[in-house]
């Protein structure tokens, strides 16, 4: 498949290279070079630097030719936004966002773009480690 | 009313004070502490620290008994998710958002904010308007259709001074409304009105024809022309 993933911090440097040996064809963005670091020195795919919520930067990420768009930088606004161009413009078949604040999840469930939620999840995570 | 603005822009602050002259209710919400403050001096307390985006931040200002929110930071990602978060969250019932990049106005439209402005639109529009030759410039968007009024001024040089207005092959769906002469006498478009060198032409059309439009008034062949 290919992947496109917007915003290369731990998270997003981390599941490109995941993806990337596993054998996808695998394209990251992020506007700040130093964070391509987060990948690992194995990575084959592409690492470009650009802004993920600019049309043009997109485009150079080959958005018309992906199968799935990940939209994971740090800020909930920029992958919002990323995120709904990829699906609502340049029509991503497969689109996933990640946004802290949890009440901004069920916004984008009618739009087809899946969202995941740190907070809850690692509120989730910290309950069942204490009740263990 | 009641009117929420989110980023306390220098934009916003006008349109704050020219509001609650009218004797709207008016908060505007700021992320920066030192701005709010800024603000608070300016205005007087019609001011929340927080980030607009955020919908606890929305909530504690009340969001949901708004009757208008605009949306005006410098960041287009952060307008169009404050928009989002009042429409679907809150109900609000009319979302504005201004748009510094212009490419993101349909797209901003489509995710669902009532009325959007493009700044950069604006400005370029009026910086057209400055520059007399050969330029369509946009006067008025019919948000329903799609159609645009557009005005056009008669170049020296192109095919149409002197012309019939009958004898212009326009582009389809577009209609002449108006000329303006260059004593500022408004004439209604009859058929055989004779065009000078600088008239202006009020025409209604859609944005697809818009550059047919300006080439023929410009006597510059076009691409859909027989000839």
């Amino acid at each position: 498949m290919n992947i496109v993933i917007v915003g290369c911090g731990r998270v997003g440097g981390r599941l490109g290279t995941v993806l990337d040996a596993e054998g996808h064809k695998v394209t990251v963005m992020d506007i700040d070079e130093d964070s391509f670091r987060f990948l690992g020195s194995g990575f084959r795919g592409e690492a470009i630097i650009g802004d993920g919520t600019d049309d043009d930067d997109l485009v150079r990420t080959d958005i018309d030719d992906t199968d799935v768009f990940i939209a994971a930088t740090r800020d909930d606004s920029c992958n919002l936004l990323a995120a709904q161009k990829a699906k609502v413009q340049f029509k991503v078949p497969k689109v996933v966002c990640r946004v802290y604040d949890p009440v901004q999840k069920d916004l984008f469930r009618d739009l087809g773009v899946e969202t995941v939620t740190p907070t809850t999840v690692t509120v989730e995570l910290l309950k069942d480690a204490i009740e263990r | 009313m009641y009117i929420l603005l989110v980023g306390g822009s220098t934009l916003s602050f006008n349109l704050a004070k020219d509001l609650l002259q009218r004797f709207h209710e008016v908060l505007i919400v700021e992320r920066d502490r030192e701005r709010g403050e800024e603000l608070s001096r300016m205005l007087g307390d019609v001011v929340l620290r927080g980030d607009g985006c955020e919908a606890s931040v929305l909530e504690m200002a009340g969001a949901s008994r708004a009757d208008t929110f605009i949306a005006t930071t410098r960041e287009d990602k952060d307008n169009l998710t404050a928009c989002q978060v009042a429409k679907a969250i809150f109900r609000v019932p009319r979302t504005i958002s201004t748009i510094n990049d212009p490419r993101n106005e349909p797209l901003f439209k489509k995710l669902g904010v009532d009325v959007t402005i493009s700044v950069t639109d604006i400005i370029l529009s009026n910086i057209e308007h400055q520059i007399p030759e050969r330029s369509v410039v946009q006067l008025l968007e019919i948000e329903e259709s799609g159609a645009e009024l557009v005005s056009v001024k008669v170049p020296s040089d192109g095919g149409i001074d002197g012309k019939r207005l009958e004898d212009i092959e326009l582009p389809e769906g577009t209609l002449i409304t108006l000329v303006i002469g260059k004593d500022g006498a408004a004439q209604p478009p009859n058929p055989d009105l004779v065009l000078k060198e600088a008239d202006e032409i009020i025409a209604l059309t859609s944005a697809e024809h818009k550059e047919t439009l300006r080439a023929t008034l410009s006597g510059e062949p076009t691409p859909n022309s027989d000839d």
